[in-house]
């Protein structure tokens, strides 16, 4: 589900009713303009929405025959066009929506809270992060639940941070990532249904300048952080912006 | 024969603006009535904007829908889905139906719910002595 959050400046959120090029099946799904040879707008895909007109909040049905009743088959979509909005996009631990993110047991402990070794069982052998690397590492449960640092794998065997946890990082303390950060590096790539953040992605395939995360929204175990944790993001390749992405 | 003046074919630059434009919903049709619309509207589930002069006339409650200006104090922009008035001041009002809104807007409690565990900056910063 991608919910508006608020409009980034603080102005009013505008909302236009647009003739629709495709179905629209689900609400919270970004936009484009219309392309040749298409009645309307049209949805995005999981990577990119280039000249995304804004996100769709509620659904249409596009018909191209004539109606029995004689009732107009062009169908609308009604549609936030504010280029500052921010949608607030739950994070996915897959590309299918609604699937839980993938937390990691700490295996060896780090009195100085600079090091974590990841492990997808209490114990095991260390899962690498470098496809993830720059990006953000959350602790989900222990004495730094609800801190988060940015990561720098090394090698595969461990993960060094540039700056240290607040408290000693105990074994089994479970971790999760999250492959973007705010206001940063890295793009964002949707699930399936183009309505959560795909969690799982590697950051060299988050390529394309279309979304990027204004905030992070990250929870804890006490919150159920694993499916409730949020990206907040904001379209950079907006066709209301005024400015046009290479 | 009767003379003509020459006319002069100039090819329009339609510009992206221009032709989003054309995409935009043209609000209700000359003999349909409001309330007929807003009927058909409300059994879609489809997201309503109403101006001031036409939102007394819808009972959302009454339709199961979510008022945005009434728990949340935020106005509109957009045309009138009845009169086609383009909304510019602070009367406009969005109308989300209760289905459809949780997949699409994120009201203040849901946000703030979300919040809850966050460790805020404050708590390292001005911790009491």
């Amino acid at each position: 589900m991608s919910q508006l959050a608020y409009i980034h400046s603080g102005a009013k959120t505008r909302v236009q009713k647009m003739r629709v090029g495709i179905s629209v099946t689900t609400p919270g799904v970004p936009v484009i303009g219309a392309t040749a040879n298409n009645e309307g707008v049209l949805l995005g895909t999981t990577t990119t929405s280039a000249d995304a007109v804004g996100m769709a909040i509620d659904t249409a049905t596009y018909n191209t025959a004539q109606q029995s009743d004689n009732s107009d088959p062009s169908q609308t979509v009604s549609v936030v066009t504010n280029a500052d909005a921010v949608w607030q996009c739950r994070l996915s631990g897959a590309a299918t929506s609604g699937s839980a993110l993938i937390p990691y047991f700490n295996t060896a402990a780090s009195a100085t809270g600079i090091l974590v070794t990841p492990s997808a069982t209490s114990g095991g052998s260390t899962v690498d992060m470098s496809a993830v690397d720059d990006t953000v590492i959350f602790c989900y449960s222990g004495a730094n639940a609800g801190v988060y640092r940015r990561m720098e794998p090394a090698d595969a065997t461990d993960v060094n941070l540039t700056q240290a946890f607040p408290f000693a990082i105990a074994a089994d303390d479970l971790f999760f990532v999250c492959p973007i950060t705010e206001g940063a590096i890295q793009y964002a790539t949707l699930t399936t249904t183009l309505d959560e953040y795909d969690a799982l992605v590697a950051t060299a395939l988050n390529t394309t300048p279309t979304w990027r995360a204004v905030e992070l929204v990250l929870n804890d175990l006490g919150n159920n952080g694993l499916l409730n944790s949020y990206v907040n993001l904001i379209c950079a390749d907006h066709a209301f912006a005024g400015s046009a992405l290479a | 024969m009767k003379s003509t003046s020459p006319t002069i074919l100039t090819p329009q630059q339609w510009s992206s603006h221009d032709r989003l434009k054309a995409l935009e919903f043209g609000g209700r049709k000359r003999g349909t009535l409001a309330g007929s619309l807003v009927s058909d509207m409300v059994s879609l589930q489809k997201t309503l904007i109403l101006c001031g002069d036409c939102q007394g006339k819808f009972d959302y409650r009454r339709c199961g829908y979510y008022s945005v200006y009434r728990y949340e104090h935020q106005p509109v922009l957009g045309p009138c889905d009845v009169c086609r008035v383009q909304i510019t001041g602070n009367d406009g009002r969005l109308f989300l139906h209760e289905e459809v809104r949780p997949n699409a807007w994120a009201t203040p409690d849901e946000q703030k719910q979300r919040r809850s565990t966050q460790r805020h900056v404050a708590a390292t910063q001005y911790r009491r002595r």
